[in-house]
């Protein structure tokens, strides 16, 4: 120990050795996966760990200012990133709200299940904007695009696009059944 | 070309109402002050909405796709989609009607069928806000030559009323986009305009717009 310390070379390499793998574990942590889609490939449930999730709240036009779309981007398993697109636009105290609650789901958790409407292995595919993901750098959205119908975490909490009625989350057409 | 009656309104004379007698009013009569009243096929109140649909024949109208979405009640309201879609073309005397999928895939990607939708500020079916629900019954407004009267906002949560709304102000986007664009416009460019986007840049505006152009084509196809 006293070696280490006096060494000051040997004690920084093994913390950045230690970093390292730390990273490492994390990287292999880290996941994306389409749970399920319908025959019809009209719904789609997806898991997938935090650290591939960024929530926005966007200012979506200059002449009424307070409006907002809010939208996940998460990156998948070929390391492009995919938009969960709440449908409707929304105010901005409204957004503001409900991206605290959700984001209080993502971070309180390991695994986050997302249920949406179209097909999360959509062939048409466009590279577009760059996105930066923590810990994992930037990549490019595919394209690919479901409306949001859910979120939700393996303790059970559960945030619905549209039912008021958080009872009833996720909502009536989700999960995906055996036979769908 | 939109149908411009002469006249919107008509003067009431002042005049006595009778009223149930209280302490304070023992003869039971008050006096209504001079005012404005609104001619019948200017504007619609819950009463004339049910009227209108419990009348309406059904024999020639047109009803959205039946091509599943994927949704629990997405058929649920296709006969009031097609009722209003019908009265609005007629009542606007529009070249075309109202296109009837695009009114299904705007409910789809506004509140995926859920009438109770609530998000605070925007209600039901097809969001409507409480700045659209204002304007929609401003007798001096932008939506003047036809109105809606006395909705209130938990109305907005009852899809007998929610979709006449919903396809009025469609109608009004759709004169709104050919207005700012100066020719016909597509469900596309109606949709944004309803959807506040029109001029939007941004990535959301692009996602939405393929969002609702997928359920256009699943409504759409043959």
């Amino acid at each position: 120990m006293l070696y280490l310390i006096k060494n000051k070379t040997v004690l920084i390499l093994i913390f950045i050795l230690q970093s390292c793998a730390y990273a490492k574990i994390s990287k292999t942590d880290s996941y994306y996966k389409v749970l399920k889609i319908d025959k019809t490939r009209t719904r789609s449930e997806i898991e997938v760990t935090p650290d591939r999730i960024i929530t926005i709240c966007e200012k979506v036009n200059d002449e009424i200012p307070d409006l907002r779309g809010f939208y996940f981007l998460v990156l998948d398993d070929k390391n492009t990133v995919i938009s969960i697109i709440r449908g409707n636009t929304i105010d901005k105290t409204v957004c503001d709200r409900e991206i605290v609650k959700i984001n209080k789901i993502i971070k309180n958790s390991k695994t986050i299940y997302f249920g949406g409407m179209h097909d999360a292995l959509d062939v048409d595919i466009e590279e577009g904007s760059e996105h930066y993901f923590k810990n994992l750098g930037k990549f490019k959205t595919n394209g690919r695009v479901l409306q949001w119908a859910f979120i939700a975490n393996e303790k059970g909490e559960c945030f619905p696009a549209h039912t008021v009625d958080k009872k009833t989350c996720p909502p009536d057409n989700f999960p995906i059944g055996k036979d769908e | 070309m939109p149908i411009k009656p002469k006249t919107k309104t008509t003067v009431v004379r002042t005049h006595p109402r009778k009223v149930r007698p209280t302490n304070k009013n023992p003869q039971g009569v008050t006096i209504v002050d001079r005012h404005l009243r609104r001619l019948p096929g200017t504007y619609l109140d819950e009463k004339e909405i049910y009227k209108i649909v419990n009348g309406y024949s059904l024999k020639k109208i047109k009803y959205p796709s039946k091509n599943k979405l994927k949704y629990e009640n997405e058929y649920a309201y296709d006969q009031l989609i097609a009722i209003w879609a019908d009265y609005f073309t007629k009542l606007f005397n529009l070249d075309r009607i109202i296109d009837l999928n695009m009114i299904k895939a705007l409910i789809a990607s506004e509140s995926s069928f859920e009438p109770s939708a609530d998000n605070g500020i925007a209600y039901g079916l097809a969001q409507i806000t409480k700045q659209t629900l204002k304007i929609i019954q401003d007798p001096n407004g932008e939506v003047k030559d036809f109105i809606f009267t006395d909705i209130r906002q938990k109305d907005l949560k009852n899809p007998d009323i929610a979709i006449p709304m919903a396809v009025r102000w469609l109608a009004h986007k759709q004169r709104m986009a050919e207005r700012r664009l100066k020719q016909k416009v597509t469900s596309e460019e109606i949709i944004l305009e309803y959807k506040g986007l029109t001029k939007s840049k941004t990535d959301y505006a692009a996602t939405a717009l393929k969002n609702y152009r997928k359920y256009y084509a699943i409504l759409n196809k043959k």
